[in-house]
């Protein structure tokens, strides 16, 4: 268990984040290629093929903005220079990591939506684009 | 004596004192290591699968530690000022008086999500967002968007009613009150719903950029405290002990060093709720 005072934790991990603009702002749905227009107004239960797997890879155009999911390991992870935890997925929006975690049954979730739980990595990824309305993801990883 | 107060209930005075000390520990840098912290907590947990600060029993103390620790920086600016607690069973709507521009501020705007009104607007120059999970450098919300209401009272009550804390396996889903008040036997529901309807930064794990987050986690630990009094005889927290991977009564909370629940039961000593 970690022992680090406040102050410790906060010096190791502030700092990391800082000067990114703002990509393009997202244009909704036109170039949408699924069925789940608005992840976000099916409470994180977007309507999608069962049956394929919650692992399964997925490429897409969502709300204006590619998203990506491919099973993982962590060795392959950190060949690629990402360190830390992949949960055995990765999921990239904008060719930038979104860390996915999965939670036993509970499902999965992603630092930009924390207090929810997903189906899949897919749903994390949709509903992630729909709270960034265009803005990019910052990845934050305190064991790398 | 630190009283805790609804917000509903101040003064227009008060709103403003607990405003400026709220920008003056953001202006000395301290607010955002309260940031960090919280963001630091959410990626070990997810990433080891301890759950300290949320989706296990130790939520409650864990949160109550940390706003005592907030407090404690704004009376270090005005010794006058404690947390207000936002009941959103009540104030329940986006025409609430803690939305208006001499509080909190309101809704952000379609474009982007960013609050426009208010002290902690972007444009007022006093509150960039530097502790970040995305390049947004502006508060940002958008109220009732994710779920059209807030939790209920009669959704409070049948929490309240529940008379054991928490049981194994002590994870999200677990059965007792502690599950069902932070919202994690079901998502979307209660303190999670909370954090979902405001959005923005608050859906995040750098949910304490939105200075909504300090009323917010009042009121759950407020309701800890009405729990209790519910159940006087229930254990006020479990589990007491040799439970693997979860944080026992008396097994230190990190980040502190030398916090248990055990030293949080007793939150007379620090503060009371009028
Ligand atoms: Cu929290």
């Amino acid at each position: 268990m970690s022992r680090l005072t406040r102050r410790q934790a906060v010096g190791a991990v502030t700092g990391a984040a800082a000067g990114l603009a703002l990509a393009g702002v997202a244009t909704a749905s036109a170039d949408d290629t699924t069925p789940a227009k608005n992840p976000a107004k099916n409470k994180g239960e977007a309507a999608k093929p069962k049956g394929a797997g919650e692992l399964a890879p997925f490429d897409e155009v969502f709300q204006g903005r590619r998203i990506q999911g491919m099973p993982a390991d962590d060795a392959a992870a950190h060949a690629h220079g990402h360190g830390g935890h992949t949960n055995g997925y990765r999921v990239l929006i904008d060719g930038r990591e979104l860390q996915v975690m999965k939670h036993g049954k509970s499902g999965w979730s992603s630092p930009i939506n924390h207090y929810v739980r997903f189906e899949t990595p897919l749903d994390a990824a949709r509903t992630a684009v729909t709270s960034l309305k265009g803005a990019v993801v910052v990845p934050f990883d305190p064991t790398a | 004596m630190t009283i805790r107060k609804n917000q509903a209930n101040l003064t227009a005075a008060e709103k403003k004192a607990f405003v400026d000390a709220v920008l003056e520990v953001k202006r000395r840098g301290v607010y955002d290591e309260f940031v960090a912290a919280h963001r630091l907590r959410f990626a070990l947990d997810m990433n080891t699968g301890v759950y300290v600060g949320h989706f296990g029993p130790s939520f409650l103390p864990w949160h109550r530690k940390f706003l005592i620790d907030f407090e404690k920086e704004l009376q270090k600016v005005n010794w006058s000022v404690s947390i207000p607690y936002w009941d959103w069973t009540a104030d329940n709507t986006v025409a609430s008086s803690i939305w208006a521009p001499d509080f909190l501020g309101g809704t952000g705007r379609a474009l982007d999500d960013q609050v426009m009104d208010g002290p902690f607007a972007y444009s007022a120059g006093n509150w960039p967002i530097n502790i970040q999970v995305d390049s947004r450098p502006f508060l940002a919300r958008n109220l009732a968007y994710r779920v059209p209401s807030l939790p209920t009272r009669a959704e409070v009550d049948a929490a309240l009613a529940i008379p054991t804390y928490d049981s194994a396996p002590f994870r999200d889903g677990s059965a007792g009150f502690r599950a069902r008040l932070e919202g994690a036997d079901g998502y979307l529901s209660m303190h999670n719903r909370v954090h979902s309807w405001v959005w923005g930064q608050m859906e995040s794990s750098v949910s304490p950029n939105d200075p909504v987050f300090w009323l917010h986690h009042a009121f759950v630990d407020k309701l800890w405290v009405d729990w209790h009094k519910l159940h006087p005889t229930s254990a006020e927290y479990l589990p007491a002990g040799a439970t693997a991977d979860v944080i026992d009564l008396n097994e230190t909370m990190p980040p502190w060093t030398s916090t248990t629940p055990q030293n949080m039961l007793d939150h007379t000593q620090f503060y009371t709720y009028a």
